[in-house]
C-alpha cells in the first residue's frame, strides 16, 4: 500500500468511530455491487460521499481514494475504479484492525 | 357532465392538484383521497396524517373538479391554522428562552451522508447551538419551510437528483403559498452555508428574499477546520 494510513481522528468523533467505519465495509459491498452490474453512476455517488466524509473524521485516505474513485466514474473508467475499490476495501480492513480491535 | 369529462378530470387531479396540494403539508405523512358519484353530482374526500398534524374534508359539487377545489380550500384553511398554532410548540427553543437575552442559536443541517451530519451535528452541539438533522431529500424543502432556525448547513449534492438550488426552489415556492411563512421568513431569512465538495463559485443560489446565502464550505474539510468555521459564523452573527 504507497498510500499515507496517517490518521487524526478528533475525540468529539471517537464514539462514532465505529459506526463511520462499519458503514465504509457497507461501501465496499455497494461499491463491488455496483461495478458487478456495471453501474458506475452508483459508484460515483458513493465515491462522492467517501470525498467528502473521510478528512473530517480523520481519515484523509478515504477522502482520496474518494477522490480518486469518483473522477475514474465520471471518466468511465471501469478497470481503474475496481482497482481503486479494491485498495479501498484494503484500507478499510485495516483501518477496522487498528481502530476497532 | 360525461363519464370521459370526470374522467380527464380525476387524471388531472392526480397529475398536478394532488401533488400541488401535498407540497404545502408537512413532512412525513400518509394522504388518502376519494371520488365518489353522488346522485347527479360529485363529492371528494381527502385526509392527511403526519406526526404532527390531521387534516380532513370532504367537497360536493357538480363535477369531482369543483369537489376537490370545496376541500382543497377547507384543508388549505386548516393548514393556515396548524401553522398559527404549532408556532412556538415545535420550535428549537421554547418561547420563553427565545425571549431572554440568552437563548441557543438554531441550526438544521441538511446532508443525506449520515456521518457527514453526524459530525456537523457535533460541532454546532458543541458551540452551544441547537441543531435539527434532516436527510431524506425529498422532505428537505418542506423541513427548512416549515422549522424556524438561525442557520440552514446545506449539503449541495443530496442525491443523484436533488441539488441545493432545488430544495431553496422547492422551498421559496412553498413559503410564498403561505402568509404567516412569507412574513416570517421575510423578517428573518436563516442564513444559509452551503457545504460542497464543489467550489463557491460552482454554488448559483437560486435568487429570492426568504434565504441568505452566508458562507461556502469546501469539503474535504478536517473537524479542526470545521470548528473553527462553525465559530466564525457564530461570532459572525453576534452569537
Amino acid at each position: 500500500m504507497q498510500r499515507n494510513l496517517n490518521t487524526c481522528i478528533p475525540d468529539d468523533l471517537r464514539p462514532l468511530v465505529g459506526g463511520f467505519l462499519a458503514r465504509r465495509s457497507k461501501d465496499v459491498q455497494g461499491l463491488e455491487f455496483s461495478l458487478n452490474t456495471g453501474d458506475l453512476q452508483a459508484v460515483g455517488g458513493i465515491a462522492h460521499k467517501l470525498k467528502g466524509n473521510g478528512t473530517g473524521y480523520g481519515f484523509p485516505a478515504i477522502s482520496e481514494v474518494g477522490a480518486e474513485l469518483e473522477m475514474a466514474a465520471i471518466l468511465g473508467d471501469e478497470d481503474l475504479a475496481r482497482a481503486l475499490t479494491a485498495e479501498f476495501k484494503e484500507i478499510i480492513g485495516y483501518f477496522q484492525q487498528q481502530h476497532l480491535a | 357532465m360525461g363519464m370521459k369529462d370526470a374522467t380527464s378530470q380525476i387524471e388531472d387531479f392526480r397529475a398536478f392538484d394532488l401533488p400541488e396540494l401535498l407540497e404545502k403539508l408537512p413532512a412525513n405523512g400518509h394522504a388518502e383521497d376519494r371520488f365518489e358519484r353522488l346522485g347527479d353530482g360529485w363529492t371528494f374526500t381527502f385526509t392527511y396524517a403526519s406526526p404532527s398534524a390531521h387534516f380532513a374534508a370532504t367537497g360536493t359539487g357538480p363535477t369531482p373538479r369543483q369537489a376537490f377545489v370545496i376541500a382543497r380550500n377547507v384543508i388549505l384553511d386548516q393548514v393556515n391554522d396548524w401553522h398559527k398554532m404549532r408556532e412556538g410548540d415545535v420550535e428549537f427553543y421554547p418561547r420563553g428562552e427565545r425571549e431572554g437575552k440568552i437563548r441557543k442559536p438554531s441550526v438544521i443541517i441538511v446532508d443525506d451522508d449520515v456521518d457527514t451530519a453526524l459530525a456537523t451535528e457535533k460541532i454546532f452541539q458543541g458551540l452551544g447551538c441547537k441543531t435539527l438533522v434532516v436527510s431524506d431529500p425529498g422532505d428537505v424543502h418542506r423541513t427548512i419551510s416549515f422549522q424556524e432556525a438561525d442557520f440552514i448547513v446545506l449539503d449541495w449534492k443530496l442525491d443523484a437528483r436533488t441539488l441545493g438550488s432545488d430544495v431553496v426552489r422547492r422551498a421559496n415556492k412553498l413559503i410564498n403559498a403561505f402568509s404567516d411563512l412569507k412574513a416570517r421568513f421575510g423578517l428573518h431569512p436563516p442564513k444559509v452555508i452551503t457545504h460542497s465538495v464543489l467550489s463557491g463559485s460552482e454554488i448559483q443560489m437560486p435568487e429570492g428574499p426568504y434565504f441568505q446565502h452566508f458562507d461556502h464550505w469546501q469539503k474535504p474539510l478536517r473537524f479542526d477546520q470545521l470548528v473553527q468555521r462553525g465559530g466564525a459564523v457564530l461570532d459572525r452573527c453576534g452569537f
